[in-house]
């Protein structure tokens, strides 16, 4: 069962092998679309954890949270101003976030056998 | 597993293959952004400017076998006829006026190098500039050589006839179109004395060079001037009767 997503991650990322060209224009915008998927996966496993998973929350948090990155993204483009950094920024810090707190659950429950986390 | 965590897994993997897809599309867009960084003709280009010149090397070299080969041919054919004598030794003389044949005789070697009293530390481009052996000096110690009386002058085996040009491309001069590497030998034959007293003259060609011992001056009984190898092919210029 924990295979089922490391296997969806690499029958989607065959597509690398795949003829199929962006153009390199869209080079920011993927990788900000990236960032958000992790966003996304780390805060959906975070959730689950804590059985709280909405799935509505989950997609619609995925799709905005990817859609607000990349207009800034092409608001920063023409505007001069780096703004996909603050995209970046507020990402990077909920992975880690969401990251620690999943790293805390399951320590929490190799240790003492309970679904608490580590206080 | 309770049903609701069913739909949890599920979701979750859908949307691993979707971060999964978009990581490999940045990757690969990233990837060939800089590969475009490169424009691909570069590799190509120099490439074939490799090959052309390795081209143009044996091709030269042909050139010269068959000239050769053509000079015994005509000797040879002359050499039965009498009445040819006066127009072989005219065409002998057309030929060493215009450098296409090697030609040995007394003269000086002048020798052109980067200056040694060059501080290393210095980076200005402007003084370094000063220390460098130019195409301007090339072509005033040829200048003032051929005022002096030389009969012939090969810079670096480049042999100077009508036709010669030098110039400086990027750090290399060009004579004759060839790429030269430095020390510049000029080899000049004529009087050795008057040419080297020419290249001595107060305020002459060697003044500063002499100053940054960039020049080097030597009187030999026997020096060798090869032929001009390049194309005497004239396209423009006719002979007017």
């Amino acid at each position: 069962m924990i295979w089922l997503p490391v296997i969806g991650l690499i029958l989607g990322f065959s597509v690398y092998w795949l003829p199929i060209h962006v153009p390199s224009y869209f080079s920011p915008y993927l990788a900000v679309a990236t960032l958000a998927g992790l966003d996304s996966i780390c805060g959906g496993i975070k959730a689950g954890l804590d059985s709280k998973f909405h799935d509505a929350i989950f997609i619609s948090g995925f799709l905005v949270n990817t859609c607000l990155a990349a207009v800034l993204a092409f608001l920063g483009d023409q505007i001069g101003v780096d703004l996909l950094l603050a995209a970046v920024v507020a990402l990077g810090g909920r992975i880690f976030l969401n990251l620690s707190l999943i790293r805390r659950y399951w320590i929490g429950r190799t240790r003492k056998g309970t679904d608490g986390y580590v206080k | 597993m309770s049903g609701k965590s069913k739909t949890w897994y599920f979701q979750l993997s859908l949307l691993c293959f979707i971060l999964g897809l978009l990581v490999a599309l940045s990757l690969k867009t990233q990837r060939q952004a800089v590969d475009e960084g490169v424009p691909q003709r570069w590799p190509a280009l120099r490439d074939e400017f490799v090959r052309v010149k390795r081209e143009n090397e044996t091709l030269q070299k042909d050139a010269a076998e068959y000239k050769q080969r053509y000079e015994t041919m005509a000797k040879n054919q002359a050499a039965g006829l009498s009445s040819t004598k006066g127009l072989r030794d005219s065409l002998d003389e057309a030929k060493l006026l215009a450098g296409t044949v090697k030609v040995t005789g007394k003269g000086i070697v002048v020798t052109l190098t980067d200056s040694p009293k060059l501080d290393p530390n210095e980076d200005r481009p402007d003084v370094t500039e000063n220390y460098m052996v130019h195409d301007s000096d090339i072509s005033n110690v040829v200048n003032e050589l051929f005022a002096a009386g030389a009969e012939a002058i090969a810079v670096n085996d480049q042999r100077f006839i009508a036709s010669t040009s030098v110039r400086c491309v990027g750090p290399a001069i060009m004579v004759n179109s060839k790429e030269l590497a430095p020390p510049y030998i000029i080899k000049a034959i004529g009087d050795p004395k008057v040419m080297e007293e020419a290249l001595h003259l107060p305020m002459g060609v060697a003044d500063g060079l002499l100053l940054l011992d960039m020049i080097k001056i030597e009187k030999k009984s026997d020096i060798e001037i090869p032929a001009y190898n390049g194309s005497t092919h004239y396209n423009y210029a006719k002979k007017k009767e």
